[in-house]
């Protein structure tokens, strides 16, 4: 099963590098790589590590189902309002 | 022109050899090795055959086997698994898994390779009439390349069960 996750995105937005995301929950630069590209399935502990680092809960970092492109986001955004 | 202390000037004289870096004091960049481990393992291979073939004299299969074990040591040294226990060289949980992952494998592999190989050989030396002597020098081949593939093995499965990244883009 793929497991979806928007860690890419997150670290764009708060401006973090890979090596800075790497250090912050302990792992090897590469390792957020291949995190990001869905090559790795992360332990929970390791999951939840970098959710923290970003604040936010897990499921809005890891998803079974692809996360909308940011575009579709700020459209539906839109239309709530 | 930079003053270096003695203590500075020792330090670099000893990293000039290599050495700490071979002993895993000193971090090194470890790459994706898809196509070099099957080097050692095809003359491995090759040497075993060789062995078996030939009867008697110079034996250039053995050479052969001897040569990919040599070229087979490199590889756990600069591929993409971290060794267990080194200092410098923390393994994360993606590259424990992978590691762990890769020797199954290769210890499958060797498992099975030298099951069927200790049924064979003594069969077919039975059968072919082998004296002590070419049986020794097969196994010790056959041993050899067993080694070869403990050392290549790993390296190529870690090598090509991962895509290896683009360079770090921050």
């Amino acid at each position: 099963m793929i497991l979806y996750n928007r860690i890419a995105l997150f670290r764009a937005e708060r401006g973090l590098t890979r090596k800075a995301l790497a250090e912050a929950v302990d792992v090897n630069p590469q390792t957020i790589g291949y995190l990001e590209r869905g090559d790795y399935k992360p332990s929970l502990e390791l999951a939840m590590k970098i959710a923290a680092i970003f604040g936010i809960a897990i499921e809005h970092l890891f998803s079974f189902e692809p996360f909308p492109s940011v575009a579709v986001a700020l459209r539906h955004a839109d239309a709530a309002e | 022109m930079t003053h270096k202390s003695v203590i500075q000037r020792l330090d670099d004289a000893a990293n000039w050899t290599g050495v700490p870096k071979l002993a895993g004091l000193v971090e090194k960049r470890r790459r994706s090795m898809r196509w070099l481990p099957i080097v050692p393992l095809l003359l491995a291979f090759a040497g075993v055959t060789l062995c078996f073939a030939r009867e008697s004299g110079f034996p250039p299969g053995y050479i052969a086997v001897v040569f990919g074990f040599s070229l087979s040591v490199w590889m756990p040294m600069f591929g993409p698994l971290k060794p267990w226990g080194a200092a410098a060289e923390n393994a994360d949980e993606r590259e424990r898994e992978l590691r762990r992952r890769a020797f199954l494998v290769t210890l499958w592999v060797v498992a099975m390779f030298g099951v069927v190989s200790l049924m064979m050989v003594p069969a077919v030396a039975e059968i072919l009439g082998w004296t002590m002597d070419r049986l020794t020098r097969a196994m010790m081949a056959l041993g050899m390349a067993l080694f070869t593939v403990f050392n290549a093995l790993p390296t190529l499965y870690a090598s090509w069960a991962t895509r290896p990244l683009p360079d770090e883009e921050d």
